[in-house]
């Protein structure tokens, strides 16, 4: 798992450990008490480019966008992240990416990338 | 033209408001097929859409949606998607979108296909809500035996391995049917299985899953067959013959179309030219290529083609009927035919156009009938040699119309000009270059008198441009020259004529002296004197030396009488006077038989003078004796004469 720096707009270039064909990103949201990310107009882009030749070149690999406020899953419960998963066909070996910020400011208690 | 798997990419969303996949692998290529599979829900929401771009701006359509809400109220899409890709490229990732102002749970997955078409043969989709184990979705019977199928069946149910990981069953098999992306619902809110399969025969397609659900579960399926692309691009199965439309003159080419244009990758139909009568009638959709004419199919010997007439039929001599095999080239127009009239002259009116011509292919002979128009042709485009004939025409050219050098060859010939004059219009000096040649002109040709107006100007010539000899009648005007500008030498012959300087006239610029070489000669001077004045001209006074200076006396002894003078000066005058009282003598003289005077002088400053005086009085007396005898001789030959009258007379 990988902690990613969000106090900038850049993602820096996380060098993989092993080479993975899918990674989950997941955004920390609200909880039921919180109110760090209350409003929907606030979103967040985050943008990931991959590489699969070590770093010498990359491709989009994916990105979600997602709004403020409180999301629930089916049983009515706050959701507490938000996760996108991307798959590949080829192992990665690098990625970066970018994180913007519309109608902020967002408080958010971390991000993490899980590879597979 | 087959459907074919090319690529896929897929990915997972959670609380998100859009997902973009990563980039294909491969580069995608313009006019393959993308087609995006959808299961999405989120909860709680509304009027639930959601839509489809991608990173190459690609235009998509929807066709296929299912919606379902679960009990808990959890909104579900089913959706299928598609592009024909007019741009492709590397880097090329798709959008999936909600509008839900939460965030939604998206499943998704797009993937290319080649040999594609837009074109729905059919679609089915359906929706079971509660509990279930099994959902289907029937198509109608396709019209095209090697569609693509492709499905999607979304799942929002609380039971994992519900189904959603095996691919689907088409018509109670899943042989052919290849997965694109299967998620189980289990810990998110929606899950996915999308399958393709490449049909190989027409009919109805059923489409089914089977799965374990709860009460709460809620599940959606869509399906949608496309046709695939036919060879050659035409779409065989909706040709059409239209009923007996007939081919007539004025039918446009691009709407001929052939009937019998079959499925397949190659027309499976060719038309017989040798069977019945209705199958060989032109209608719309014959391919031009099939067109020949059924008299030049039997008779190919004939020389030119029968022509059609455009009212054929209406006269049946002329029932020249087109038929199948008439070759599209030899078609003529009965009035070009039946035309004996000569074309008029093609008039071609090129405004601000120009006619480009291959070298050669502008015949050799142009009229030009231009009154009030110009030729105006860039440099080289004329021939090198332009005959023109001007009887009674001229040339007019405007000033620098003509280009650099204009070379007339004037053989026998001769340019006349009309009085006026020729000029430069820039002022500049007009340039005449004879080089080795010479202007003759016979006589009387040029004029008698050539006035030169040259105020403030001058005559330059270089040496051996004027003729040998160049006579100036110069009758009350005089010739005045700049200093330095006649030649070397300049002889004037002034036989009878006099050099009048005025005063001061002659003159060295150079501080130098004007030497005045008189060889054999004598300059006399009238009443005056020659006065000579700076430093070369002072005469040294004779000063004995050792002596006390006593003052000099200058003696003149002329036949032993001496003449003491005090000075130089006078003794000089003295010397001066004796000539002039010789010439004096001369002239009272009856018969001036003089001997010249003895001379004696006592200073070297007057030798010169003295000797200069003797030899002048000596040739005054000598000349004076000679006319003397001169004058007797011609009075001898007077009386002579006078008395040879008077004999004569006797």
């Amino acid at each position: 798992m990988y902690s990613i720096d969000m106090s900038g707009e850049d993602i820096p270039v996380i060098v993989l450990d092993a080479a993975c064909t899918s990674l989950l990103v997941s955004l920390n949201r609200n909880t039921e008490t919180d109110a760090s990310w209350p409003d929907a107009a606030t979103t967040v882009t985050l943008s990931l480019a991959v590489s699969y030749d070590g770093g010498a070149s990359y491709l989009p690999g994916g990105s979600f966008s997602a709004k403020g406020g409180r999301a629930f899953g089916r049983n009515g419960a706050v959701l507490a992240r938000s996760a996108v998963t991307f798959r590949y066909s080829e192992p990665i070996t690098h990625l970066k990416g970018t994180i913007s910020i519309t109608n902020g400011p967002l408080v958010s208690s971390g991000a993490t990338i899980s590879v597979n | 033209m087959a459907y074919a798997f090319v690529q896929t990419k897929s990915a997972s969303g959670a609380g998100v408001t859009s997902v973009t996949t990563p980039a294909f692998s491969s580069n995608t290529t313009v006019g393959n097929q993308l087609i995006a599979s959808t299961s999405a829900a989120t909860f709680p929401g509304l009027a639930f859409t959601s839509t489809v771009t991608d990173s190459k701006s690609n235009t998509w359509r929807n066709d296929a949606s299912q919606s379902f809400t679960n009990t808990s109220g959890v909104k579900c899409l089913a959706n299928i998607d598609q592009t024909i890709l007019t741009t492709a490229g590397s880097a090329h990732t798709v959008t999936f979108t909600s509008n839900d102002a939460g965030n939604t749970y998206y499943e998704v997955a797009c993937t290319e296909f080649s040999g594609a078409t837009s074109t729905i043969d059919q679609t089915a989709a359906n929706t079971v809500a509660g509990a279930s184990t099994s959902l289907t979705a029937s198509t109608s019977a396709t019209t095209n035996a090697n569609d693509l199928l492709i499905c999607v069946f979304g799942a929002n149910g609380l039971l994992s391995s519900n189904g959603q990981n095996s691919p689907a069953n088409v018509n109670g098999s899943q042989t052919g049917v290849l997965s694109i992306y299967a998620v189980a619902d289990d810990t998110d809110i929606t899950g996915i299985e999308s399958s393709y399969k490449i049909l190989s025969a027409t009919g109805t397609q059923a489409v089914n899953y089977t799965y374990t659900s709860d009460t709460s579960g809620a599940f959606g399926l869509v399906v949608v067959v496309y046709k695939a692309a036919v060879a050659g691009g035409v779409d065989n199965t909706t040709a059409r013959t239209i009923a007996s439309p007939g081919l007539k003159l004025g039918t446009p080419i691009s709407r001929l179309r052939s009937p019998v244009l079959d499925t397949g990758s190659a027309p499976q139909q060719s038309i017989n030219q040798t069977v019945g009568v209705p199958s060989r009638a032109l209608r719309l959709g014959t391919p031009v290529s099939r067109l020949r004419s059924s008299n030049l199919f039997d008779d190919r010997a004939t020389p030119a083609p029968p022509v059609v007439p455009v009212d054929a039929g209406a006269k049946p001599g002329w029932a020249i009927a087109l038929k199948l095999g008439t070759p599209v080239a030899l078609l003529r127009s009965g009035y070009d035919q039946g035309s004996s009239a000569a074309s008029p002259n093609v008039t071609l009116a090129l405004t601000g156009q120009q006619i480009s011509s291959a070298h050669g292919a502008i015949t050799a002979k142009l009229s030009y009938a231009l009154t009030g128009h110009a030729i105006t042709s860039s440099e080289g485009a004329l021939g090198r040699n332009l005959s023109a004939a001007l009887s009674g025409q001229k040339i007019t050219s405007a000033e620098g119309t003509l280009s650099y050098n204009l070379t007339f060859g004037l053989t026998g010939q001769k340019a006349t000009f009309t009085e006026g004059t020729i000029s430069s219009s820039t002022g500049g000096n007009v340039t005449l270059s004879l080089g080795g040649q010479r202007i003759t002109s016979a006589e009387g040709s040029l004029a008698a008198q050539i006035s030169y107006g040259l105020t403030g100007h001058a005559i330059t010539s270089s040496e051996g441009l004027s003729g040998r000899t160049l006579t100036y009648g110069l009758t009350g005007h005089q010739i005045v020259s700049g200093e330095g500008s006649p030649g070397l030498k300049a002889t004037y012959a002034l036989s009878g004529h006099a050099i009048t300087s005025s005063e001061g006239a002659i003159s060295s610029s150079t501080s130098q002296n004007v030497t005045v070489a008189l060889t054999g000669l004598r300059a006399l001077f009238a009443q005056g004197t020659i006065s000579i004045s700076g430093a070369d001209a002072v005469v040294p006074k004779e000063t004995p030396a050792g002596r006390r200076t006593r003052p000099q006396r200058y003696i003149v002894r002329i036949e032993g009488q001496e003449f003491i003078f005090q000075d130089l000066k006078a003794a000089l005058e003295f010397l001066d006077r004796a000539r002039l009282a010789a010439a004096q003598l001369v002239k009272e003289a009856d018969f001036p038989k003089l001997e010249p005077p003895r001379i004696v002088v006592n200073s070297r400053a007057l030798r010169k003078a003295a000797s200069v005086a003797k030899r002048e009085i000596a040739a005054t007396y000598r000349d004076a004796a000679l006319n003397a005898e001169l004058a007797m001789l011609f009075e001898m030959q007077r009386i002579r004469e006078d008395e040879e009258s008077i004999l004569l007379l006797l």
